[in-house]
Protein backbone atom coordinates (compact mmCIF):
# COMPACT_ATOMS: atom_id res chain seq x y z
CA UNK A 1 0.00 0.00 0.00
CA UNK A 2 2.60 2.11 1.39
CA UNK A 3 4.25 2.10 -2.34
CA UNK A 4 1.97 3.81 -4.20
CA UNK A 5 1.98 6.97 -1.91
CA UNK A 6 5.57 7.09 -1.34
CA UNK A 7 7.69 9.62 -4.23
CA UNK A 8 10.77 7.64 -5.78
CA UNK A 9 13.95 8.43 -4.82
CA UNK A 10 15.39 12.13 -5.37
CA UNK A 11 18.93 10.93 -6.14
CA UNK A 12 19.07 14.21 -8.27
CA UNK A 13 18.77 18.03 -7.20
CA UNK A 14 15.50 19.62 -8.01
CA UNK A 15 14.10 22.97 -7.84
CA UNK A 16 11.37 24.24 -6.27
CA UNK A 17 8.48 25.70 -8.44
CA UNK A 18 8.17 29.46 -8.50
CA UNK A 19 5.06 29.36 -7.16
CA UNK A 20 6.33 28.06 -3.92
CA UNK A 21 8.22 31.23 -3.30
CA UNK A 22 5.18 32.92 -2.80
CA UNK A 23 3.51 30.34 -0.16
CA UNK A 24 7.32 30.87 1.46
CA UNK A 25 6.41 34.37 1.62
CA UNK A 26 2.96 33.97 3.33
CA UNK A 27 4.31 31.47 5.61
CA UNK A 28 7.55 33.70 7.06
CA UNK A 29 5.07 36.02 7.46
CA UNK A 30 2.51 34.32 9.14
CA UNK A 31 5.40 33.79 12.23
CA UNK A 32 7.37 37.21 11.76
CA UNK A 33 4.83 39.51 12.41
CA UNK A 34 4.27 38.36 15.50
CA UNK A 35 7.54 37.58 16.13
CA UNK A 36 8.86 41.77 14.78
CA UNK A 37 5.91 43.27 17.12
CA UNK A 38 7.62 41.25 20.23
CA UNK A 39 11.43 42.52 19.04
CA UNK A 40 9.62 45.62 19.21
CA UNK A 41 7.95 45.47 22.51
CA UNK A 42 11.08 44.28 23.95
CA UNK A 43 13.33 47.42 22.17
CA UNK A 44 10.62 49.68 23.57
CA UNK A 45 10.79 48.50 27.43
CA UNK A 46 15.00 48.62 26.65
CA UNK A 47 14.66 52.46 26.08
CA UNK A 48 14.75 53.17 29.69
CA UNK A 49 18.14 51.86 29.82
CA UNK A 50 19.58 54.18 27.42
CA UNK A 51 17.86 57.29 28.73
CA UNK B 1 -9.98 6.26 6.99
CA UNK B 2 -6.73 8.11 6.12
CA UNK B 3 -3.83 8.73 8.53
CA UNK B 4 -3.42 12.26 8.04
CA UNK B 5 -0.93 12.32 10.51
CA UNK B 6 1.08 9.02 8.53
CA UNK B 7 4.77 9.64 8.09
CA UNK B 8 4.33 8.67 4.58
CA UNK B 9 1.99 11.25 4.07
CA UNK B 10 4.88 13.52 4.39
CA UNK B 11 7.52 13.13 1.99
CA UNK B 12 7.29 16.26 0.13
CA UNK B 13 6.67 16.16 -3.91
CA UNK B 14 9.30 17.44 -6.29
CA UNK B 15 8.32 20.87 -6.82
CA UNK B 16 8.51 21.94 -2.59
CA UNK B 17 10.45 24.55 -1.55
CA UNK B 18 12.56 23.47 1.69
CA UNK B 19 12.31 26.95 3.14
CA UNK B 20 8.37 26.49 4.45
CA UNK B 21 10.33 24.37 6.68
CA UNK B 22 11.51 26.51 9.31
CA UNK B 23 8.57 28.66 9.80
CA UNK B 24 6.18 25.85 10.35
CA UNK B 25 9.46 24.80 12.98
CA UNK B 26 9.29 28.30 14.15
CA UNK B 27 5.21 28.35 14.54
CA UNK B 28 5.76 25.12 16.84
CA UNK B 29 8.69 26.93 18.72
CA UNK B 30 7.35 30.17 19.20
CA UNK B 31 4.57 28.75 21.19
CA UNK B 32 6.32 26.50 23.55
CA UNK B 33 8.83 29.85 23.75
CA UNK B 34 5.78 31.18 26.10
CA UNK B 35 7.22 28.55 28.76
CA UNK B 36 10.37 31.38 29.42
CA UNK B 37 7.19 34.03 30.02
CA UNK B 38 5.46 32.43 32.80
CA UNK B 39 6.59 34.32 35.36
CA UNK B 40 3.92 37.26 34.06
CA UNK B 41 1.30 35.25 36.15
CA UNK B 42 2.95 35.29 38.74
CA UNK B 43 2.07 38.60 40.57
CA UNK B 44 -1.37 38.24 39.06
CA UNK B 45 -1.95 34.60 39.97
CA UNK B 46 -0.28 35.75 43.79
CA UNK B 47 -3.63 37.95 44.62
CA UNK B 48 -6.21 35.52 42.82
CA UNK B 49 -8.04 35.16 45.32
CA UNK B 50 -8.14 38.48 46.95
CA UNK B 51 -7.88 40.59 43.11
CA UNK B 52 -6.36 43.80 44.85
CA UNK B 53 -4.20 42.33 47.34
CA UNK B 54 -2.90 39.77 48.54
CA UNK B 55 -4.90 37.44 50.81
CA UNK B 56 -2.33 35.61 52.80
CA UNK B 57 -2.79 31.80 54.41
CA UNK B 58 -2.53 31.48 58.29
CA UNK B 59 1.12 31.03 59.76
CA UNK B 60 -0.33 27.62 61.61
CA UNK B 61 -0.91 25.95 58.11
CA UNK B 62 1.36 23.52 57.13
CA UNK B 63 3.30 23.31 53.68
CA UNK B 64 0.33 20.71 52.19
CA UNK B 65 -2.22 22.82 53.94
CA UNK B 66 -1.43 26.02 52.17
CA UNK B 67 -1.33 23.90 48.44
CA UNK B 68 -4.88 22.62 49.45
CA UNK B 69 -6.26 25.62 50.99
CA UNK B 70 -8.72 27.53 48.42
CA UNK B 71 -9.35 30.77 50.77
CA UNK B 72 -5.80 31.89 50.77
CA UNK B 73 -3.52 33.16 48.03
CA UNK B 74 -0.22 30.99 46.48
CA UNK B 75 3.13 32.42 47.01
CA UNK B 76 5.07 33.54 44.21
CA UNK B 77 7.41 30.61 45.41
CA UNK B 78 4.84 27.80 44.79
CA UNK B 79 4.57 28.77 41.65
CA UNK B 80 7.82 29.04 40.60
CA UNK B 81 7.78 24.91 40.85
CA UNK B 82 6.52 25.21 37.35
CA UNK B 83 9.82 26.42 36.07
CA UNK B 84 11.39 23.34 37.68
CA UNK B 85 8.44 20.98 36.19
CA UNK B 86 8.98 22.88 32.73
CA UNK B 87 12.77 21.65 32.58
CA UNK B 88 12.47 18.26 34.13
CA UNK B 89 9.86 17.17 32.13
CA UNK B 90 11.12 18.90 28.66
CA UNK B 91 14.42 16.78 28.75
CA UNK B 92 12.74 13.60 29.94
CA UNK B 93 9.93 13.77 27.72
CA UNK B 94 12.68 14.66 24.42
CA UNK B 95 14.77 11.87 26.04
CA UNK B 96 11.84 9.27 26.10
CA UNK B 97 10.09 9.99 23.21
CA UNK B 98 13.04 11.08 20.73
CA UNK B 99 12.81 7.29 19.20
CA UNK B 100 9.33 7.38 18.61
CA UNK B 101 9.46 10.82 16.79
CA UNK B 102 11.91 9.04 14.41
CA UNK B 103 9.67 6.02 14.15
CA UNK B 104 6.53 8.23 13.66
CA UNK B 105 7.80 11.54 11.94
CA UNK B 106 7.55 15.17 12.78
CA UNK B 107 3.77 15.76 11.76
CA UNK B 108 2.36 13.33 14.51
CA UNK B 109 4.96 14.40 17.33
CA UNK B 110 4.14 17.78 16.34
CA UNK B 111 0.40 17.35 16.97
CA UNK B 112 0.52 15.17 20.03
CA UNK B 113 2.89 18.37 21.24
CA UNK B 114 0.33 21.11 20.26
CA UNK B 115 -2.21 18.56 22.08
CA UNK B 116 -0.12 18.66 25.25
CA UNK B 117 0.90 22.68 25.35
CA UNK B 118 -2.41 23.60 24.49
CA UNK B 119 -4.61 21.11 26.39
CA UNK B 120 -1.98 21.37 29.42
CA UNK B 121 -2.62 25.36 29.10
CA UNK B 122 -6.69 24.58 29.56
CA UNK B 123 -6.29 22.17 32.60
CA UNK B 124 -4.16 25.46 34.14
CA UNK B 125 -7.17 27.69 33.78
CA UNK B 126 -9.58 25.07 35.40
CA UNK B 127 -6.95 24.71 37.89
CA UNK B 128 -7.34 28.95 38.39
CA UNK B 129 -10.89 28.88 37.80
CA UNK B 130 -11.10 26.53 40.98
CA UNK B 131 -8.34 27.53 42.59
CA UNK B 132 -6.51 24.16 42.76
CA UNK B 133 -2.49 24.41 42.05
CA UNK B 134 -1.67 20.91 41.59
CA UNK B 135 -3.91 21.35 38.41
CA UNK B 136 -1.47 24.12 37.48
CA UNK B 137 1.25 21.75 37.67
CA UNK B 138 -0.26 18.89 36.42
CA UNK B 139 -1.60 20.70 33.06
CA UNK B 140 1.59 23.43 32.28
CA UNK B 141 3.94 21.41 34.13
CA UNK B 142 4.14 18.00 33.41
CA UNK B 143 1.51 17.20 30.73
CA UNK B 144 2.39 20.87 28.71
CA UNK B 145 6.09 19.96 29.78
CA UNK B 146 6.27 16.61 27.66
CA UNK B 147 4.74 19.22 25.00
CA UNK B 148 7.95 21.33 25.20
CA UNK B 149 10.17 18.05 24.86
CA UNK B 150 8.21 16.82 21.79
CA UNK B 151 7.54 20.12 20.25
CA UNK B 152 11.49 20.81 20.50
CA UNK B 153 12.86 18.03 18.95
CA UNK B 154 9.88 17.73 16.57
CA UNK B 155 11.65 19.67 13.60
CA UNK B 156 15.38 19.04 14.31
CA UNK B 157 16.15 16.23 11.83
CA UNK B 158 14.01 17.37 9.61
CA UNK B 159 15.61 20.59 9.55
CA UNK B 160 19.24 18.51 8.93
CA UNK B 161 18.18 16.33 6.57
CA UNK B 162 16.70 19.46 4.30
CA UNK B 163 19.62 21.47 4.97
CA UNK B 164 22.81 19.96 4.71
CA UNK B 165 24.73 22.17 3.20
CA UNK B 166 23.22 24.81 6.75
CA UNK B 167 22.69 22.42 9.23
CA UNK B 168 23.81 25.38 12.18
CA UNK B 169 21.77 28.05 10.29
CA UNK B 170 18.47 25.54 9.87
CA UNK B 171 18.14 24.33 13.48
CA UNK B 172 19.59 27.61 14.55
CA UNK B 173 16.53 29.16 13.32
CA UNK B 174 13.81 26.84 15.27
CA UNK B 175 15.78 26.81 18.23
CA UNK B 176 15.80 30.95 18.15
CA UNK B 177 12.15 30.54 18.16
CA UNK B 178 12.05 29.00 21.33
CA UNK B 179 13.86 32.03 22.62
CA UNK B 180 11.93 34.53 21.06
CA UNK B 181 8.17 32.86 22.34
CA UNK B 182 8.52 34.89 25.51
CA UNK B 183 8.81 37.84 23.42
CA UNK B 184 5.49 37.41 22.08
CA UNK B 185 3.53 35.45 24.78
CA UNK B 186 4.34 37.82 27.64
CA UNK B 187 3.30 41.24 26.14
CA UNK B 188 0.35 39.23 24.91
CA UNK B 189 -0.71 37.80 28.13
CA UNK B 190 -0.12 41.19 29.88
CA UNK B 191 -2.77 42.68 27.23
CA UNK B 192 -5.01 39.52 27.76
CA UNK B 193 -5.20 39.78 31.20
CA UNK B 194 -5.87 43.61 31.36
CA UNK B 195 -8.81 42.99 29.07
CA UNK B 196 -10.25 40.29 31.12
CA UNK B 197 -9.31 41.07 34.37
CA UNK B 198 -12.81 42.28 36.12
CA UNK B 199 -13.61 42.63 39.76
CA UNK B 200 -14.32 39.08 40.63
CA UNK B 201 -11.05 37.86 38.58
CA UNK B 202 -7.57 38.81 37.36
CA UNK B 203 -7.94 37.61 34.20
CA UNK B 204 -5.62 34.76 34.14
CA UNK B 205 -7.71 31.52 33.68
CA UNK B 206 -9.60 33.35 31.20
CA UNK B 207 -5.89 34.47 29.24
CA UNK B 208 -4.90 30.90 30.14
CA UNK B 209 -7.92 29.52 27.87
CA UNK B 210 -7.08 31.96 25.03
CA UNK B 211 -3.39 31.31 24.87
CA UNK B 212 -4.19 27.47 24.80
CA UNK B 213 -6.27 27.94 22.06
CA UNK B 214 -3.99 30.09 19.95
CA UNK B 215 -1.10 28.42 20.92
CA UNK B 216 -3.12 24.70 20.24
CA UNK B 217 -4.23 25.96 16.37
CA UNK B 218 -0.35 27.62 16.00
CA UNK B 219 1.51 24.39 16.49
CA UNK B 220 -1.25 22.04 14.79
CA UNK B 221 -0.76 24.65 11.24
CA UNK B 222 3.22 24.50 12.30
CA UNK B 223 3.07 20.29 12.04
CA UNK B 224 0.43 20.65 9.06
CA UNK B 225 3.26 22.36 7.62
CA UNK B 226 5.85 20.02 7.86
CA UNK B 227 7.81 17.66 4.92
CA UNK B 228 10.01 15.24 4.80
CA UNK B 229 12.81 14.98 1.72
CA UNK B 230 12.61 12.23 -0.08
CA UNK B 231 15.36 9.74 1.08
CA UNK B 232 18.47 11.11 -0.98
CA UNK B 233 17.35 14.49 -1.61
CA UNK B 234 20.15 17.06 -2.12
CA UNK B 235 20.01 20.86 -2.61
CA UNK B 236 20.24 21.80 -6.14
CA UNK B 237 24.14 22.23 -6.75
CA UNK B 238 25.40 20.83 -3.42
CA UNK B 239 27.60 17.92 -2.59
CA UNK B 240 28.09 16.21 0.00
CA UNK B 241 31.93 17.49 2.04
CA UNK B 242 34.90 15.20 1.01
CA UNK B 243 35.52 12.76 3.25
CA UNK B 244 38.36 14.39 4.45
CA UNK B 245 36.41 16.73 6.45
CA UNK B 246 36.91 13.95 9.57
CA UNK B 247 34.75 15.87 12.04
CA UNK B 248 31.29 15.48 9.37
CA UNK B 249 30.39 12.04 9.77
CA UNK B 250 28.61 10.85 6.10
CA UNK B 251 27.94 7.55 8.38
CA UNK B 252 24.98 6.92 11.16
CA UNK B 253 25.40 5.97 14.79
CA UNK B 254 22.34 4.03 16.25
CA UNK B 255 20.50 5.91 18.90
CA UNK B 256 21.23 2.93 21.53
CA UNK B 257 24.71 3.05 20.25
CA UNK B 258 24.94 6.76 20.68
CA UNK B 259 25.52 6.96 24.68
CA UNK B 260 28.58 4.26 24.70
CA UNK B 261 30.19 6.66 22.92
CA UNK B 262 32.52 8.80 24.26
CA UNK B 263 31.58 11.68 22.28
CA UNK B 264 28.32 11.81 23.41
CA UNK B 265 28.79 12.43 26.89
CA UNK B 266 31.58 15.21 25.68
CA UNK B 267 28.85 17.14 24.07
CA UNK B 268 26.83 16.43 27.07
CA UNK B 269 29.23 17.95 29.19
CA UNK B 270 29.46 21.15 26.33
CA UNK B 271 25.72 21.61 26.24
CA UNK B 272 25.78 21.04 30.30
CA UNK B 273 28.54 23.40 31.11
CA UNK B 274 27.60 26.17 28.63
CA UNK B 275 24.22 26.26 29.75
CA UNK B 276 25.00 26.19 33.45
CA UNK B 277 26.91 28.97 33.12
CA UNK B 278 24.51 30.80 31.27
CA UNK B 279 21.68 30.01 33.05
CA UNK B 280 23.85 31.32 36.54
CA UNK B 281 24.35 34.21 34.47
CA UNK B 282 21.08 35.25 33.55
CA UNK B 283 20.08 34.56 37.23
CA UNK B 284 22.32 36.95 38.42
CA UNK B 285 22.62 40.03 35.38
CA UNK B 286 19.82 41.63 36.91
CA UNK B 287 20.45 42.12 40.80
CA UNK B 288 24.34 42.26 39.73
CA UNK B 289 23.29 45.34 37.97
CA UNK B 290 21.08 46.79 40.64
CA UNK B 291 23.25 46.22 43.40
CA UNK B 292 26.84 46.94 41.61
CA UNK B 293 25.85 50.25 40.04
CA UNK B 294 22.66 51.13 42.07
CA UNK B 295 21.76 55.30 42.27
CA UNK B 296 24.25 55.37 39.21
CA UNK B 297 21.27 54.09 36.82
CA UNK B 298 19.27 56.96 37.88
CA UNK B 299 21.97 59.31 38.18
CA UNK B 300 22.28 59.99 41.52
CA UNK B 301 25.62 59.02 43.41
CA UNK B 302 23.96 56.45 45.68
CA UNK B 303 23.99 53.02 46.41
CA UNK B 304 20.85 50.68 46.36
CA UNK B 305 20.60 50.30 50.08
CA UNK B 306 20.26 54.29 50.34
CA UNK B 307 18.01 54.95 47.60
CA UNK B 308 14.16 56.04 48.53
CA UNK B 309 11.61 53.36 47.60
CA UNK B 310 10.59 55.16 44.48
CA UNK B 311 14.27 55.11 43.41
CA UNK B 312 14.64 51.64 44.25
CA UNK B 313 11.56 51.06 41.52
CA UNK B 314 12.89 53.06 38.65
CA UNK B 315 16.02 51.23 39.25
CA UNK B 316 14.41 48.18 39.36
CA UNK B 317 12.50 49.42 35.86
CA UNK B 318 15.80 49.68 34.51
CA UNK B 319 16.89 46.20 35.50
CA UNK B 320 13.87 44.80 33.80
CA UNK B 321 14.80 46.40 30.61
CA UNK B 322 18.00 44.91 30.86
CA UNK B 323 16.48 41.57 30.92
CA UNK B 324 14.41 42.11 28.39
CA UNK B 325 17.54 43.00 25.87
CA UNK B 326 19.16 40.30 27.19
CA UNK B 327 17.02 37.67 25.55
CA UNK B 328 17.02 39.55 22.75
CA UNK B 329 21.09 39.20 22.53
CA UNK B 330 20.10 35.51 23.41
CA UNK B 331 17.78 34.72 20.39
CA UNK B 332 20.58 36.76 18.36
CA UNK B 333 23.08 34.66 19.30
CA UNK B 334 21.08 31.66 18.35
CA UNK B 335 21.13 32.21 14.83
CA UNK B 336 24.07 34.18 14.21
CA UNK B 337 26.68 31.31 15.92
CA UNK B 338 24.31 28.59 14.65
CA UNK B 339 24.97 30.04 11.40
CA UNK B 340 28.73 30.87 11.50
CA UNK B 341 29.39 27.48 12.81
CA UNK B 342 28.51 26.20 8.99
CA UNK B 343 31.83 27.69 8.00
CA UNK B 344 33.81 27.58 10.14
CA UNK B 345 33.07 24.22 12.03
CA UNK B 346 31.49 23.33 15.66
CA UNK B 347 34.38 22.70 17.24
CA UNK B 348 35.51 25.84 16.37
CA UNK B 349 32.44 27.34 17.20
CA UNK B 350 32.58 26.11 20.52
CA UNK B 351 36.36 26.87 21.34
CA UNK B 352 35.04 30.61 20.88
CA UNK B 353 32.13 30.03 23.08
CA UNK B 354 34.33 29.12 26.14
CA UNK B 355 37.60 31.06 25.20
CA UNK B 356 36.17 34.16 25.13
CA UNK B 357 33.44 33.28 27.59
CA UNK B 358 35.84 32.48 30.01
CA UNK B 359 37.58 35.78 29.59
CA UNK B 360 34.23 37.64 29.47
CA UNK B 361 32.82 36.09 32.80
CA UNK B 362 35.66 36.89 34.53
CA UNK B 363 36.32 40.17 33.54
CA UNK B 364 31.94 40.97 34.60
CA UNK B 365 33.50 42.33 38.11
CA UNK B 366 36.45 44.60 36.67
CA UNK B 367 33.40 46.30 34.14
CA UNK B 368 31.10 46.59 36.92
CA UNK B 369 33.74 48.14 39.34
CA UNK B 370 35.02 50.78 36.62
CA UNK B 371 31.53 52.25 36.63
CA UNK B 372 30.62 51.71 32.97
CA UNK B 373 26.90 50.88 32.68
CA UNK B 374 27.08 50.83 28.61
CA UNK B 375 30.52 48.54 28.72
CA UNK B 376 28.90 46.10 31.86
CA UNK B 377 25.55 45.81 29.28
CA UNK B 378 27.31 45.36 26.39
CA UNK B 379 29.83 42.29 27.86
CA UNK B 380 26.41 40.61 29.08
CA UNK B 381 24.26 40.59 25.76
CA UNK B 382 27.41 39.49 24.14
CA UNK B 383 27.66 36.60 26.71
CA UNK B 384 24.04 35.71 25.84
CA UNK B 385 24.80 35.61 22.84
CA UNK B 386 27.05 32.45 23.05
CA UNK B 387 25.06 31.13 25.30
CA UNK B 388 22.12 31.39 22.85
CA UNK B 389 24.70 30.24 20.51
CA UNK B 390 25.56 26.84 22.50
CA UNK B 391 21.78 25.68 22.60
CA UNK B 392 21.13 26.31 18.74
CA UNK B 393 24.76 25.10 17.03
CA UNK B 394 24.17 21.46 19.64
CA UNK B 395 21.85 19.51 16.74
CA UNK B 396 24.50 20.72 14.25
CA UNK B 397 26.88 19.54 16.02
CA UNK B 398 24.94 16.24 16.83
CA UNK B 399 24.47 16.06 12.90
CA UNK B 400 28.09 16.07 12.34
CA UNK B 401 29.25 13.64 15.11
CA UNK B 402 26.87 10.75 15.10
CA UNK B 403 25.11 11.56 11.55
CA UNK B 404 21.39 12.53 10.39
CA UNK B 405 19.50 9.19 10.76
CA UNK B 406 18.80 9.62 14.72
CA UNK B 407 19.84 13.02 15.67
CA UNK B 408 16.59 14.29 16.35
CA UNK B 409 16.40 11.54 19.14
CA UNK B 410 19.94 11.23 20.00
CA UNK B 411 19.22 15.15 20.73
CA UNK B 412 16.17 14.06 23.00
CA UNK B 413 18.85 12.21 24.99
CA UNK B 414 21.19 15.30 25.36
CA UNK B 415 18.59 17.72 26.39
CA UNK B 416 18.65 16.03 29.68
CA UNK B 417 22.19 18.06 30.28
CA UNK B 418 19.77 21.13 29.82
CA UNK B 419 17.53 19.91 32.68
CA UNK B 420 20.94 19.07 34.79
CA UNK B 421 22.07 23.00 33.94
CA UNK B 422 18.46 24.12 35.04
CA UNK B 423 19.22 22.72 38.56
CA UNK B 424 23.10 23.03 38.28
CA UNK B 425 23.56 26.68 37.44
CA UNK B 426 20.91 28.88 39.76
CA UNK B 427 21.86 26.26 43.27
CA UNK B 428 25.53 27.12 42.39
CA UNK B 429 25.34 31.02 41.96
CA UNK B 430 22.63 30.91 45.19
CA UNK B 431 24.46 28.90 47.09
CA UNK B 432 28.10 30.78 47.01
CA UNK B 433 26.36 34.26 47.21
CA UNK B 434 25.01 33.09 50.01
CA UNK B 435 28.51 32.10 51.35
CA UNK B 436 30.08 35.22 50.63
CA UNK B 437 27.64 37.20 52.29
CA UNK B 438 27.30 35.03 55.34
CA UNK B 439 31.43 35.74 55.08
CA UNK B 440 30.82 39.30 55.57
CA UNK B 441 31.21 39.87 51.85
CA UNK B 442 29.65 43.33 50.84
CA UNK B 443 26.09 42.37 48.35
CA UNK B 444 27.96 44.20 45.54
CA UNK B 445 30.98 41.89 46.19
CA UNK B 446 29.47 39.10 46.44
CA UNK B 447 29.15 38.22 42.79
CA UNK B 448 32.90 38.78 41.80
CA UNK B 449 33.57 34.86 43.43
CA UNK B 450 30.42 33.37 41.51
CA UNK B 451 31.49 34.83 38.18
CA UNK B 452 34.73 33.43 38.61
CA UNK B 453 33.20 30.50 39.84
CA UNK B 454 31.10 30.05 36.67
CA UNK B 455 34.22 30.89 34.33
CA UNK B 456 35.51 27.48 35.75
CA UNK B 457 32.58 26.02 34.79
CA UNK B 458 33.53 27.25 31.04
CA UNK B 459 37.03 25.89 31.23
CA UNK B 460 35.16 22.07 31.96
CA UNK B 461 33.00 22.36 28.91
CA UNK B 462 36.27 24.17 26.99
CA UNK B 463 37.96 20.59 27.97
CA UNK B 464 35.14 18.47 26.61
CA UNK B 465 35.18 20.32 23.33
CA UNK B 466 38.82 20.14 22.96
CA UNK B 467 38.82 15.94 23.49
CA UNK B 468 36.09 15.69 20.70
CA UNK B 469 37.05 13.30 18.38
CA UNK B 470 35.23 11.72 15.24
CA UNK B 471 33.26 8.48 16.38
CA UNK B 472 35.11 4.93 15.79
CA UNK B 473 34.11 3.46 13.21
CA UNK B 474 32.49 0.53 14.85
CA UNK B 475 29.74 2.29 16.31
CA UNK B 476 28.86 3.23 12.84
CA UNK B 477 25.41 1.48 11.23
CA UNK B 478 26.04 -1.22 8.77
CA UNK B 479 24.16 -1.07 5.73
CA UNK B 480 21.92 -3.72 6.65
CA UNK B 481 20.88 -2.04 10.25
CA UNK B 482 20.20 0.97 8.54
CA UNK B 483 17.85 -0.49 5.72
CA UNK B 484 16.23 -1.97 8.67
CA UNK B 485 15.74 0.76 10.82
CA UNK B 486 14.78 2.97 7.37
CA UNK B 487 12.15 0.20 6.87
CA UNK B 488 11.04 0.57 10.73
CA UNK B 489 10.99 4.47 9.81
CA UNK B 490 8.77 4.04 6.29
CA UNK B 491 11.58 5.43 4.83
CA UNK B 492 13.04 2.65 2.74
CA UNK B 493 10.22 1.72 0.18
CA UNK B 494 10.91 5.42 -0.81
CA UNK B 495 14.99 4.42 -1.26
CA UNK B 496 13.88 1.42 -3.16
CA UNK B 497 11.38 2.65 -5.59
Amino acid sequence: MRNRKIPPRAEQEQHPSHASWFLVAIAWMLVGIPLGWGIYITLLKSLVLFR
Amino acid sequence: MVDLLAKERTIAKPSYNRWLVPPAALAIHLSIGMAYGFSVFWLPLSKAIGITEVVPCPEDLNWFAKIIADECDWKISTLGWMYTLFFVYLGSSAAVFGHWLERVGPRRAGVVAACCWGGGLLISALGVYIHEIRLLWLGSGIIGGCGLGLGYISPVSTLIKWFPDKRGMATGMAIAGFGGGAMIGAPLAELLMQHYASPTSVGVWETFVTLGLIYFIAMLCGAFGYRLPPLGWKPAGWEPPPQRKTMITAHHVHLYRAPSTVQFWLLWGVLCMNVSAGIGVIGMASPMLQEVFGGKLIEVDLSLAQLSGQQIKDVALIAAAFTGLLSLFNILGRIFWSSLSDYIGRKITYFIFFTLGMLLYASAPEAGQLGFVALFVALFCFILTMYGGGFATIPAYLADMFGTQFVGAIHGRLLTAWSTAGVLGPVLVNYIREFQIERGLPNQDAYNVTMYVLASLLLLGFTCNLLMRPVAQRYYMTEAELESERRLAHEAVAGKS
